[in-house]
């Protein structure tokens, strides 16, 4: 624990240092990566494609608010998309618009969070931006996570489908539109996911609520149960289980939770031995008070004492 | 001399000023009922346009569905029932914002107060100095 303190105090002391700096340099790699992302999945636009297009429109997000990041992103998708289909483009388009109009317009900050999610998709492991939100956020936040579970699945489908889409070029545009939405809202996975992040940020958001010693760490590790128990009792029932997609819950499912923790103890260590329960009343309430104080880290004073005083010539 | 009391309230102030004071000193001109209530009527050109875009991806989803719709319980029902579900989604999506405006406002009034204090802060001690300039005169 100590050392985790450590290194959030070393990490916290070189952000204040640097903190212009840094913060371009996490909107380019986060802008980057996501970019990529998109890129490798969906590249029909070969000047889109192109590796110093990217570069620059990163290089851009780097230094734009982050909360302009997100219509950054979403732009070069619907742009890729566009090139692939007209009609498709206007369906994302209108897609996108809509979960703006929703939800991202009266809360920005949550942007990066749901164009980050594509991205922890890609990497197995989508339970931890649910378990994080679910400890930092209120519980409207669910919200950035049913949309970005969207997001990757309309990115997914158009990657698994793209050859369709792009040789279909005689067909009606509508067709291709009929196609992805079927697609992605008959696809059962998805649908399954959607059910399970959205069960898992709520019972951790609930647990994490309740009066109890270490109840942030006991919440994460039932979400982190219940997520690896819901995909895999999904896909047993639908007769989809494989040895990849069992390693890949699990383990995804793990590391979810392993990484929500270590995240949570560097951006709010606590000290639960020191825990102080307080009572009292004023004219309307009774007030029961439980307070965790911060883990805090003390370096070792060392002294040394000279026995033997040196010799002056 | 330097009041160096009078630097640290105003880098505060300052401070507050240009980082999130910048949208929420446009907050401190209403109350908060007043707020919410120009966000509800703000959001009803977008509310429309939202409940626009979602019926037209209804119809581009499911171009079957309305019609279907349409035969089972006729052209003037389902107009009906349409511009029912339009009205009551707009009016929702209103109160959601002005629910999602309320919320901001609490958010950032904690911080407007501690704002306010500091500017009272600060009058007092112009009106301190003031006062010490005025006696040293006479």
């Amino acid at each position: 624990m100590n050392k985790l303190i450590d290194i959030r105090n070393k990490i916290e002391s070189f952000y204040l240092k640097h903190s212009k700096a840094l913060g371009y340099i996490v909107r380019l790699l986060v802008s980057f990566a996501c970019l990529m992302l998109v890129r490798q999945s969906i590249s029909f636009s070969p000047f889109l494609s192109n590796i110093w297009t990217v570069l620059a429109l990163s290089f851009i997000g780097g230094f734009i608010p982050s909360k302009y990041l997100m219509i950054l992103i979403l732009a070069y998708l619907t742009a890729q998309v566009y090139v692939l289909s007209i009609a498709l483009g206007i369906v994302i388009t209108i897609i996108l618009v809509i979960m703006y109009m929703l939800f991202f317009r009266f809360a920005p900050h949550y942007g990066p969070a749901f164009v980050l999610m594509p991205i922890l998709f890609f990497a197995r492991i989508p339970a931890l931006m649910a378990m994080l939100l679910a400890i930092v956020a209120p519980a409207l936040s669910v919200i950035t996570i049913l949309f970005g579970t969207i997001l990757y699945y309309l990115i997914h489908f158009l990657d698994v489908n793209a050859a369709t889409f792009a040789t279909s070029t005689g067909t009606l545009e509508f067709t291709k539109v009929e196609l992805l939405i079927e697609g992605v809202l008959g696809n059962k996975e998805f649908l399954v996911t959607l059910g399970t992040l959205f069960a898992v940020f709520m019972i951790v958001h609930f647990l994490k609520r309740i009066s109890y010693k270490y109840s942030i760490e006991i919440a994460v590790a039932i979400g982190t149960g219940v997520f690896i128990i819901l995909m895999l009792g999904s896909s047993l029932i639908f007769g989809t289980l494989t040895t990849t997609r069992l390693l890949t819950y699990c383990i995804g499912g793990l590391v979810s939770g392993g990484l929500t923790l270590l995240i949570n103890n560097i951006w709010h260590p606590m000290d639960y031995s020191r825990t102080e329960y307080v009572e009292f009343e004023d004219d309307e309430y009774n007030y029961y008070v439980r307070a965790v104080p911060k883990a805090t880290f003390e370096k070792e004073k060392v002294q040394v004492k000279r026995i033997n005083k040196r010799k002056t010539l | 001399m330097l009041n160096s009391k009078k630097v640290e309230v105003m880098s505060k102030v300052a401070l507050y000023e240009h980082g999130e004071g910048k949208e929420t000193l446009k907050l401190n001109k209403y109350y908060k009922k007043d707020y919410a209530s120009a966000k509800l009527l703000s959001s009803l050109p977008l509310g429309i346009i939202t409940g626009i875009l979602i019926t037209a991806l209804i119809f581009i989803v499911d171009t079957e569905w309305p019609m279907q719709l349409y035969k089972s319980i006729g052209g003037v029902m389902a107009v009906v029932l349409y511009g029912v579900c339009f009205v009551a989604f707009v009016i929702a999506y209103c109160f959601f914002s002005a629910f999602m405006y309320n919320r901001k406002y609490e958010a950032y009034r904690g911080n407007l107060r501690i704002y306010g204090l500091n500017l009272r802060r600060l009058e007092r001690i112009y009106d301190e100095e003031e006062q010490a300039l005025n006696s040293k005169n006479e």
